[in-house]
């Protein structure tokens, strides 16, 4: 927060006060092919009607976007060094095929990838086989009531499209480490990103969303969309830990077909403010999704979790678990959404969302949402938030643990409950190691604070 | 020198000026187990609470003397850390922690006090599977989270569990024997009496005689009405089995 902010001023003086950050349709690029212009200018169509949403908004009104107008963005140009950095702060995993993004634009791809599966920079595919692009790109996320993913259909500059052909399962998980940086001024940018994996295909994608050092105000607005063909498998497991001047925008639409399963986690403990919206599509019998999750805030966080599951046709079944722990100051959202079409009989969705409240002046604001046309289902939801169990804690302390280590404890058991449904392996540990960590990092904060 | 010495306690709940106990007095010497025998709302459960160093009572008048120390000066932990074992009636549940993370945790808090090293991770897992093994505990139930989902035979197993792998000086059993059929009650009975040495002692608490029939008491006290009303040798549990509470109440009320 106490980088010197260079403003622009001619730049500054294209921002109305509704919608800034958007370009004047005059200045999208000019020398793409038909469809793809039409669907930036759609997308400029949209973001330019609804504006930057406020807190009147249905969808945004637990999350005031309102603060970004105050800084001085300009779009990330494409001209930061690949040298700024894998950010120290992704997960370590020895054993996945890493691919590297600064400012959304892929700079490092794996060598060698198993046959059958291709990892490419969207600008690059753009440019040289638009067609393999154009029947997914816009296709997938209906982003016409979405007015940030409309403002990335309007600016998406490049990303990393996935494909894994049928019947093809990956080896290794893939590693996708998006990196932001702003070392000269607040900037930004427009991810996106495609996910293809065909009949009976299995993969499992980590993603660790970070920020290089010294940064200054980023703002990443991220669009990702997914395709499920029959029986494919995904494992979509986030890590979002960008830094304190951070705000990390990401809608991921996925769309599945018939017994086809997306399995998601998302960590989030970093951020100044993060909003993680899936909308996952259920179309085919017997898809099955998971979104489970869970985040820690400390003072300056805000985080929002939005879902939305759309059971479309018969048989077909949907968890949502997310947990989260609220330090003092910090802010948390789950908005979660359960849709059951008229013909989706036999539909099984469940909600469930618990908060950990460690001070006063901790927030969360929670909104479940059913909305059931068929008669034959079976759909739960739950929320809980609250303060530390006692009984719990004197459980702790009557075996001989500190107050502050069973507190510890505690916080660190709230959040480990629903990692713990991420496969056990690697990425898993790696998820607890971050949330060890950033309890300790917290605890010391928090201790030393009040002392 | 006595293990624990309770002279004249008298507390309440905390927020409530009714007295719970009123004017309790007991001795137990190392080695020494002792049963404390009452009807609901005699004032069994804050005893042990109060002894265990429970949040939300209120100690207003008299003392507690552990191994020479003034046990109510001090915190839950560092109870517990000095010897003091409470297995709980209601054990509590703490998904998100394994049993074996748990009780390692719990036994290096108590090492650490004694200033001695943590434990070897190959001795601890020769303990905890000796220990186990002898309470009839599976090792499934050892990496399912803290008492999430066990049956009430297998909590209670597990509370004894953790006070063998902890090694407390003195055991507080707050009714152990509550929700048990009567072949769990033998499993957690001979766990409990693989326990006893001449340098430890306990305190059993229950509303039952039949959990006296297995764990032998050598004092047994009636509690009633927040006092003792009686104590006696392990024959006082019979006669009240035989009699009823009845005829001590009254005698207190008289």
């Amino acid at each position: 927060m106490t980088q010197t902010r260079m403003t622009d001023p001619t730049r500054a003086e294209t921002t109305t006060e509704m919608s800034p950050l958007a370009p004047d349709p005059g200045a999208l690029a000019a020398d793409e092919p038909g469809w793809l212009a039409d669907l930036r200018r759609a997308g400029l169509s949209v973001y330019r009607a609804r504006g930057l949403p406020t807190v009147k908004v249905e969808a945004w009104k637990y999350t005031n976007l309102a603060g970004l107008k105050k800084i001085p963005f300009v779009l990330d140009d494409g001209s930061l060094p690949a040298a700024a950095g894998r950010g120290a702060l992704a997960l370590a995993l020895a054993d996945a095929h890493e691919i590297t993004l600064v400012n959304g634009r892929p700079v490092a791809v794996p060598d060698s990838l198993p046959a059958g599966v291709r990892v490419v920079s969207l600008a690059h595919l753009l440019e040289t086989e638009p067609a393999a692009v154009e029947p997914h790109l816009g296709r997938l996320a209906d982003l016409s009531d979405a007015p940030m993913g409309s403002l990335n259909a309007a600016l998406m500059a490049d990303g990393v499209v996935i494909q894994v052909d049928a019947g093809v399962a990956l080896d290794r998980p893939l590693h996708l480490v998006t990196v932001t940086a702003a070392p000269d001024q607040a900037r930004h940018m427009h991810p996106r990103h495609l996910v293809i994996l065909g009949e009976g295909a299995d993969a499992t994608l980590v993603e660790s969303r970070v920020t290089a050092a010294g940064a200054a105000e980023t703002l990443s607005n991220a669009v990702t969309e997914i395709r499920l063909e029959a029986r494919a498998r995904l494992r979509h497991l986030r890590f979002v830990n960008p830094g304190p001047d951070a705000v990390d925008l990401d809608l991921t639409e996925a769309v599945l077909a018939e017994q086809a399963h997306y399995e998601a986690f998302g960590l989030t403990l970093g951020g100044r403010l993060v909003r993680n919206e899936s909308r996952v599509r259920l179309r085919g019998s017997g898809a099955d999704a998971r979104l489970h999750g869970a985040y820690g805030l400390r003072a300056g966080q805000h985080a929002d979790t939005t879902l939305i599951v759309d059971h479309a046709v018969p048989d077909t079944t949907s968890d949502q678990l997310y947990k989260g722990v609220v330090d003092e100051g910090g802010k948390g959202v789950f908005q979660g959404k359960v849709i059951v079409r008229r013909d989706a009989q036999r539909s099984d969705g469940n909600q469930l969302h618990k908060a950990l409240l460690l001070s006063r002046n901790a927030e969360v604001y929670t909104k479940p949402e059913l909305e059931i046309y068929a008669d034959d289902v079976k759909c739960s939801h739950g929320a809980t938030a609250g303060e530390m169990d006692m009984d719990q804690l004197f459980y702790l302390m009557a075996r001989g643990l500190a107050e502050a280590d069973a507190r510890a404890l505690l916080v660190e058991a709230f959040l480990d409950d629903v990692v713990e449904s991420v496969p056990e392996g690697p990425v898993r540990d790696a998820f607890l190691s971050a949330v060890r960590a950033w309890q300790a990092g917290r605890h010391a904060v928090t201790w030393e604070g009040s002392a | 020198m006595a293990l624990l010495d309770i002279k004249d306690l008298h507390a309440t709940v905390e927020d409530d000026t009714k007295a719970i106990l009123k004017g309790i007095s007991l001795t137990i010497k190392p080695g020494e187990v002792h049963a404390v025998m009452g009807p609901n709302g005699a004032g069994k459960s804050t005893l042990s609470n109060v002894i265990a160093g429970r949040p939300g009572y209120t100690v207003t008048g008299g003392s507690i003397t552990y191994d020479g120390q003034d046990l109510l000066a001090m915190e839950a932990d560092e109870r517990a850390r000095a010897g003091v074992f409470l297995a709980f009636q209601y054990p509590v549940e703490i998904p998100g922690v394994a049993t074996a993370t748990f009780l390692k945790t719990a036994l290096n808090a108590r090492r650490k006090a004694n200033g001695e090293p943590e434990i070897e991770a190959l001795d601890f897992m020769k303990m905890m599977k000796a220990n186990a093994k002898r309470l009839g505990v599976p090792d499934d139930m050892l990496k399912r989270p803290v008492n999430v989902g066990f049956s009430g035979g297998e909590k209670k197993r597990a509370e004894v569990l953790q006070m063998a792998m902890l090694e407390p000086r003195l055991c507080v059993l707050d009714e152990t024997d509550s929700g048990l059929d009567i072949d769990a009650l033998k499993v957690v009975a001979d766990g409990v009496n693989a326990l006893r040495t001449p340098e430890r002692g306990m305190l059993v608490i229950t509303h039952y005689q039949r959990l006296l029939n297995y764990i032998v008491p050598d004092v047994v006290h009636v509690l009633a009405g927040g006092r003792i009303v009686k104590s006696g040798d392990r024959t006082l549990a019979e006669e009240l089995e035989a009699k009823g509470y009845g005829a001590f109440t009254e005698a207190t009320a008289a």
